[in-house]
């Protein structure tokens, strides 16, 4: 195996935080700072090491992790920061290093004895600078390595507990907070504000309506739904997840499920798991003080990785105990999910083995289609089977990718963690690669996927290396193949295309003029982080 | 002090601090809370476990054969493809077998009578009349040793990582292997003595005797390893035991997991938002 001693990958580095996104988030040191002044406070090293000691007396995975590698390097080649940079740095062992050796010098023994002998590093401003900071944000907490680790160390805790760390001092990354400052004010990570969510979701409607003949709606801040719908906003708003969201709205309304979606938790994705135990919990409370006031009886979650870690591992015990839901049964097939959080996959799965619902597969036989495993629903809750069932039952081209990079062997899409942000789209692209040379290998000319990072990480990975497939939900395919009795047209719903270059363009979100629709997108990628490949769904020509 | 009493001084030092520091890091980490639930899942019962027992079975696996790193690969950097490799699940389970069998078949050397299937173990690892004196087990573990260092030295991804530390306790335990196999092969230790002693040891009244200087060089290492355990990362034999991604179980969404240090946290009210967006919001739901 190559490693480049020339650590290639510490230039890679996250913009800093501004002070208005962490004035919202309440978190320490709040200021605007750059990559060349980074302001730190003067007694910075004092309270970053307390910090350490917080979170190892805090997390016994912390402190065990720290403790028992064994440096094997059976983790090495199993990320793919790893493997797209070949920086040693970005080995998972490499990585946990950094913080370990912090942690030995200040507390343990042999560190404050032997120093560099034993692997114990001083903690100086060039190690926060060049390695914590660096490396710790090419992380995305996919715990891909967790899985080959014998002991079943994982890294992403002790990422975790070095992002907190960092925070501790004021050193956050500007994409992560801006996107949590969001939900805080606006209520999601797009910053769709009430009036332009109702208004792309009148727009969803109306293509509904266009593509089948029929009214099928999405019912917004219904009090006394039996269920409360949660998905990543992006749903509501970008090219690659929008079909997602057309797909689980035909569901529903086939089945007749009495649900409904919120503005005020108008997001899935759980952006304060990238950043700390405060922001998640924060975040999960949104949720389910929303669950509460609307006074729903159980929730779905829709196709979203890192909701579910939150959702699966920890919002029962950071916003629970959720005895105020109840247990959730389909009111169509019966079947007791023994939980108040169902996977929307777990609760389609459940519909299709039932018969409950009306497919016809040729619908998608344009389609050669795989499915991509996400990190979380994989590696988190064990969510590996039901996707596959869907889409055995919802078309009839399906293909398996290799099983050393699907299931929970799958590889990140190399954005997840807090990483989908533009300045270090180099070492996106390269780290993506792993995942994209398999699904190259399978020869689907569709790629579905059940986690918004990946819907919006993948395709322009797949253009990097010249793969020609696309990019959707299992929703997506599944709402392809319902057959609706009397319905006009072949519901293969289309999105869009932006008008031409050079007319005056519109931004739908906040309304800003624009002289030219590159203006318009360059706008919506600053203001409201939506990738310029998506910024017709924002940017409308005038 | 005479140099025998040296000896046994050292010796019971050297346990004291094995056993204090073994316990003291355990208990310390049995005492961290364990917030929350993270688990690692994957497909099949084991590596999905929703019961007890399926979590016994899959901590069974990971420590009797190693079941994550049998699942191992490469990545092949030219084909861009992620490949099985079981080189390092074969060496380590080698190395970890052989020094257990090692470790039990010598158990004998501090037990009176010995137990029969300590007696029937040794009667298989025998190599007999070929090497008398040696073992399959104590040849392999140096086979497997060997192959771990020299991973170490020649891989330069492996070079990277390992420390001092690493090096250390793969030529410690090397040293006790080959200083033990030369003792059985070559010098032909009287065991009758050494069961004395450890026997003597065992019982607080040991008489050192009067044994070839390599079988003290031999007890020295074995000594310092049992003493630099506790320090070291050699505390995974116990670690494994904690790791809560292999012993939790995958059930967060049933049974609820509280974590002791939870705290509330204030969030901005529907109400409050609501006044916020007034505007909009009235817009919109007319």
């Amino acid at each position: 195996m190559n490693i480049d001693l020339s650590f290639p990958a510490k230039k890679y580095k996250c913009w800093p935080a501004k002070k208005k996104d962490t004035d919202v988030m309440g978190t320490p040191f709040s200021r605007d700072w750059t990559l060349e002044d980074w302001k730190l406070p003067p007694n910075w090293q004092e309270i970053a090491i307390k910090k350490l000691d917080e979170l190892r007396k805090k997390y016994r995975s912390v402190q065990l992790y720290l403790d028992i590698c064994v440096r094997c390097g059976a983790c090495a080649d199993k990320c793919q920061y790893f493997l797209g940079t070949q920086d040693p740095n970005n080995m998972p062992v490499a990585r946990q290093e950094i913080l370990r050796s912090i942690y030995r010098r200040y507390y343990t023994l042999s560190g404050k004895l032997f120093g560099r002998l034993v692997g114990a590093r001083e903690l100086t401003e060039e190690v926060l600078k060049d390695l914590l900071y660096p490396y710790y944000y090419q992380c995305s907490e996919c715990r891909r390595c967790s899985f080959y680790c014998p002991f079943g160390i994982d890294t992403a805790e002790i990422t975790m507990a070095a992002r907190e760390l960092m925070i501790s001092i004021g050193v956050q990354t500007k994409y992560v907070t801006e996107v949590i400052a969001k939900v805080h004010t606006i209520g999601n990570n797009l910053g769709i504000p009430p009036k332009a969510f109702y208004a792309t979701v009148k727009f969803a409607e109306e293509e509904l309506k266009d593509a089948t003949g029929i009214d099928i709606k999405i019912p917004i801040n219904k009090k006394g739904a039996e269920v409360l719908l949660v998905t990543p906003s992006a749903e509501f708003f970008s090219p690659y997840h929008w079909g997602t969201m057309l797909g689980w709205a035909k569901m529903f309304h086939q089945i007749g499920l009495d649900y409904t979606v919120s503005v005020y938790a108008s997001e899935g994705g759980e952006f304060g798991l990238f950043h700390s135990y405060d922001q998640t919990k924060k975040i999960a409370q949104r949720i389910v003080d929303e669950a509460k006031r609307l006074g729903v009886k159980w929730m779905i979650g829709g196709e979203c990785g890192h909701q579910w870690r939150v959702w699966h591992d920890f919002m029962n015990t950071m916003s629970g105990p959720l005895d105020f839901l109840e247990d959730a049964v389909s009111p169509i097939t019966g079947t007791e999910f023994g939980t108040p959080i169902v996977h929307i996959c777990e609760f389609a799965a459940d519909l299709i083995k039932h018969n409950k619902l009306k497919l016809d597969p040729s619908r998608n036989d344009s389609y050669i289609a795989t499915f991509a495993d996400s990190c979380n629903p994989a590696r988190a809750m064990g969510l590996i089977e039901e996707p596959r069932y869907i889409l055995k039952h919802v078309c009839n081209n399906y293909v398996e990718m290799e099983p050393n990079a699907s299931r929970e062997k799958c590889y990140c899409c190399a954005s997840g963690g807090g990483l989908l942000t533009d300045e270090i789209l180099e070492l996106r692209m390269k780290a993506g690669r792993p995942r994209a040379e398999a699904i190259r290998r399978t020869g689907a000319n569709f790629v579905t996927m059940i986690c918004a990072i990946c819907k919006a990480a993948t395709p322009p990975v797949l253009d990097y290396w010249k793969i020609t497939a696309e990019v959707g939900g299992v929703h997506q395919l599944l709402g392809n193949a319902l057959v609706f009795k009397g319905e006009v047209k072949k519901a293969e719903p289309k999105v869009e295309k932006a008008e031409e270059v050079g007319k005056g363009a519109e931004c739908d979100l906040c309304g800003a003029k624009f002289s030219s629709m590159n203006q318009c997108c360059e706008h919506a990628e600053k203001e409201h982080k939506i990738a310029r490949a998506s910024c017709d769904m924002c940017c409308k020509g005038v | 002090m005479t140099a025998a009493t040296i000896v046994v001084y050292f010796l019971y030092l050297a346990f004291a601090v094995f056993v204090v520091g073994f316990i003291y890091r355990i208990v310390k980490w049995a005492n961290i809370p364990v917030p929350l639930k993270i688990v690692t899942t994957g497909s099949g019962y084991l590596d999905n476990p929703k019961s007890t027992r399926a979590v016994v079975l899959r901590m069974a696996g990971e420590i009797l054969v190693f079941k994550s790193l049998f699942q191992n690969t490469t990545y092949d950097f030219e084909k861009n493809e992620t490949r099985s490799n079981k080189w390092l699940w074969v060496g380590a389970l080698a190395f970890h077998w052989t020094l257990f069998i090692i470790i039990v078949r010598q158990l004998r050397y501090f037990m009176e009578p010995v137990p029969s299937w300590i007696t029937s173990l040794r009667t298989i690892d025998e190599i007999g009349t070929l090497a008398p004196g040696l073992y399959y087990s104590s040849l392999l573990i140096i086979v497997a040793l060997l192959y771990l260092l020299i991973r170490r030295l020649i891989y330069p991804e492996l070079r990277f990582i390992s420390l001092f530390s690493d090096y250390f306790a793969l030529l410690l335990l090397l040293a006790i292997v080959l200083s033990g196999d030369i003792l059985a092969y070559y010098v032909r230790v009287n065991v009758v003595e050494v069961k004395v002693f450890m026997l003597g040891l065992l019982a607080f009244k040991p008489v050192v005797p009067e044994l070839h200087w390599l079988f003290f060089v031999h007890l020295f290492f074995v000594y310092v390893l049992l003493a630099y355990l506790p320090f070291s990362k050699l505390m995974h034999i116990p670690g494994i035991f904690f790791s809560p991604t292999r012993n939790q179980m995958n059930d967060a969404r049933v049974k609820r997991h509280v974590n002791p240090w939870d705290y509330p946290v204030k969030i901005e009210s529907w109400e409050e938002y609501a006044k916020r967006f007034e505007d909009d919001l009235k817009a919109v739901e007319k």
